[in-house]
């Protein structure tokens, strides 16, 4: 067990682990937090499974942990972990089951006073048009080679059968399509169920939101992305469904052999790993990417639901229906990325789990659009409260391998939330405060009730003080469908 | 709450980010069968499933916990790609290899979703008086 002690504070919102605090450590560990976060993490074992992550084999300068930290399986959520290319570890464990969870974000030219009148019609179409919920079938029904395609091309395959526009993919992480996918690393398995779900939204904590922009923080940065106070904007947050699921399962498993095959010692199962220049690290790679680009189509897809739901119920209703993108990103998924460490430019496999990526003003990979000011962050909260679009900074690129938080983290077990709240009395409780909610499953939403979750104010109020993102503006949530 | 007959049983185990459970049995098969039962108590009320569809599954692993690992993944794709709820769990080893039936009915309401089931704190073991327990963390 990790006591407070053992943790030296190196700045207002920064806690270091010293590599001496464990003989396996290999770097230090570090972690954003103000004082309320660092005590709830140290009462779960989510600052030990910070420790453990420090253990891998190649890692490099420390590892991180975000405000949202939680206790996960292997690393904690909000984990970062940054491994020397080409021969240190990947890890499937430290990318997350949910490869390439992530938030897409569009904005609209119409205000919220605009839409109240329609916001419960709107809702409903959304909530019949967007498949969500257990297992269920999807819009688009891939064949073989196809799924292939998807895999291969991600979001961009989308675009082309019509859904959403070039420009979508310009406001994408990586454009909506990893370099690396190889198809023919997924398993039979992961592609059985990835076939019928495409354009469907799951369960969980997935959803899509219509919210508005309560308050701008930055007014420079909101004007050049457009944004304005009372605009209405959707939020999407999904992943890659069954098939990233099947892809970490097949591979956690796969990497139980190669552990010892590589002699690599772990201090839990889940951190299973492989040198990324090994057959199997080059293998889960490539899945990984795969995976990661059927996350990035998925989204495409909805996004371009959303856009003809808003058609349908608000053509020649209000002034302007049309949605345009900020932009989409990944919070569950490993990368290979240059950064500075110790004044040398470094090659690096960046693993992130529940930790998006964040990088500052001028960085060569970010669309013309966002060079000047930075890479939007989008950081969803919960349905009680609101969501957040930070901008990524150049400290956040010295200090945190160019990564922030990714939302707020849980402090409830479901288990908990189940028996303390019920899902009718949650609906009731949110429409008070305005808020319409459809849901699939009222036990799923009980699970999802906002006090299980940490307060996002308070997480983006450490990653903003840090200066690891800077807060552009917040929305608050007017209507939420769920599976 | 699980069930408990027979000295075999489950519970639920308060996680914060997933969905855990302790399981218990008088022999190795009867963990497995547990383990199943209690995966999918998470998703729904399976004491009213009727065993209307019957599959048979083999299973073959390097160690204990990687065969259940192996066991319950199997049948979360099966689930998933069926679109079917199951109740009812045959587990024999044979040849060092594990032979799973399953049965249950298609298009059963669920309540949540299991995602998968992963290594994380994974124990098999058996306790003085002979009884096995399993603890499983899923990720849901």
């Amino acid at each position: 067990m990790v006591k407070k002690s053992d943790l030296r504070k190196i700045d207002e919102y920064l806690y270091e682990i010293p590599k001496e605090f464990r003989p396996d450590m290999r770097v230090p560990a570090r972690l954003y937090a103000d004082d309320a976060i660092l005590e709830d993490a140290l009462g779960d074992r989510s600052i030990e499974q910070l420790v453990n992550t420090a253990t891998l084999p190649g890692v490099v300068r420390y590892t991180l942990a975000m405000p949202d930290i939680h206790q996960g399986y292997g690393p904690p959520i909000g984990g970062v972990i940054a491994t020397r290319h080409p021969d240190g570890i990947i890890s499937p464990g430290a990318t997350g089951y949910d490869i390439n969870c992530g938030v897409r974000v569009l904005v609209s030219n119409i205000t919220a006073d605009e839409l109240r009148p329609h916001l419960e019609k709107l809702v409903n179409a959304l909530f019949q048009n967007i498949p969500s919920g257990v297992g269920k079938g999807g819009a688009i029904r891939l064949n073989a080679k196809e799924l292939d395609e998807v895999m291969v091309r991600g979001a961009g395959f989308a675009v082309e059968r019509g859904y959403g526009s070039r420009e979508d993919l310009e406001r994408t992480e990586e454009r909506g399509a990893l370099a690396g996918a190889d198809p023919a690393a997924v398993s039979r398995h992961a592609r059985e169920r990835g076939s019928p779900q495409l354009g469907t939204l799951g369960s969980g904590n997935h959803f899509i939101e219509v919210s508005v922009v309560e308050e701008v923080y930055d007014p420079e940065v909101a004007d050049a992305w457009g944004l304005f106070p009372g605009q209405i904007a959707v939020w999407i947050h999904s992943g890659s469904r069954g098939l990233g699921h099947q892809v970490c399962s097949d591979y956690v498993r796969d990497f139980q052999k190669a552990v010892q095959k590589y002699n690599i010692s772990l201090p839990d199962r889940e951190l299973v790993c492989a040198p990324f220049n090994s057959p199997e690290g080059q293998a889960y790679f490539g899945a990984m990417a795969a995976a990661a680009n059927y996350a990035w189509a998925n989204r495409q897809v909805m996004a371009e639901l959303v856009r003809r739901t808003f058609e349908q119920v608000l053509a020649g209703k209000v002034s302007d229906w049309h949605l345009r993108q900020i932009y989409d990103v990944a919070h569950n998924i490993v990368k290979i990325e240059e950064h500075d460490v110790d004044g040398k430019r470094m090659k690096l496999i960046v693993h992130r789990k529940g930790a998006t990526r964040a990088f500052g003003p001028g960085h060569p990979v970010l669309p013309p659009a966002y060079r000047d000011t930075g890479q939007p962050v989008l950081i969803p909260g919960d349905m009680g409260t609101g969501s957040y679009l930070l901008v990524g900074t150049e400290k956040a690129m010295r200090d945190a391998f160019g990564t922030t938080c990714h939302g707020a983290g849980r402090v409830w077990s479901r288990a908990q939330a189940k028996k303390s709240i019920r899902g009718e009395e949650l609906i009731q409780e949110l429409r008070q405060k305005g808020i319409i909610v459809r849901a699939g499953s009222m036990a799923g939403l009980a699970e999802e009730a906002p006090d299980a979750y940490k307060d996002v104010d308070r997480v983006v109020n450490v990653v903003h003080k840090a200066g690891l993102a800077r807060k552009v503006a917040r929305f608050r949530p007017l209507g939420v469908i769920k599976g | 709450m699980g069930d408990v007959s027979n000295s075999a049983g489950f519970e639920e185990l308060n996680h914060v980010a997933d969905r855990a459970v302790h399981v218990w049995a008088p022999s190795l098969e009867a963990l497995f069968e547990q383990a199943a039962r209690a995966m999918f108590s998470l998703m729904a009320d399976i004491s009213t499933i009727r065993p209307e569809r019957r599959h048979e599954i083999t299973i073959e692993a390097e160690d204990l916990e990687t065969a259940l690992v192996d066991w319950l993944n199997a049948l979360l794709f099966w689930r998933e790609t069926q679109g079917e709820m199951y109740s009812d769990f045959r587990v024999r080893w044979e040849d060092g290899l594990l032979r799973g039936e399953f049965a249950g009915q298609p298009g059963y309401p669920t309540f949540a979703v299991v995602k998968a089931a992963t290594f994380h704190d994974l124990r098999i073991e058996q306790d003085e008086q002979g009884l096995w327990h399993a603890t499983i963390v899923f990720d849901t």
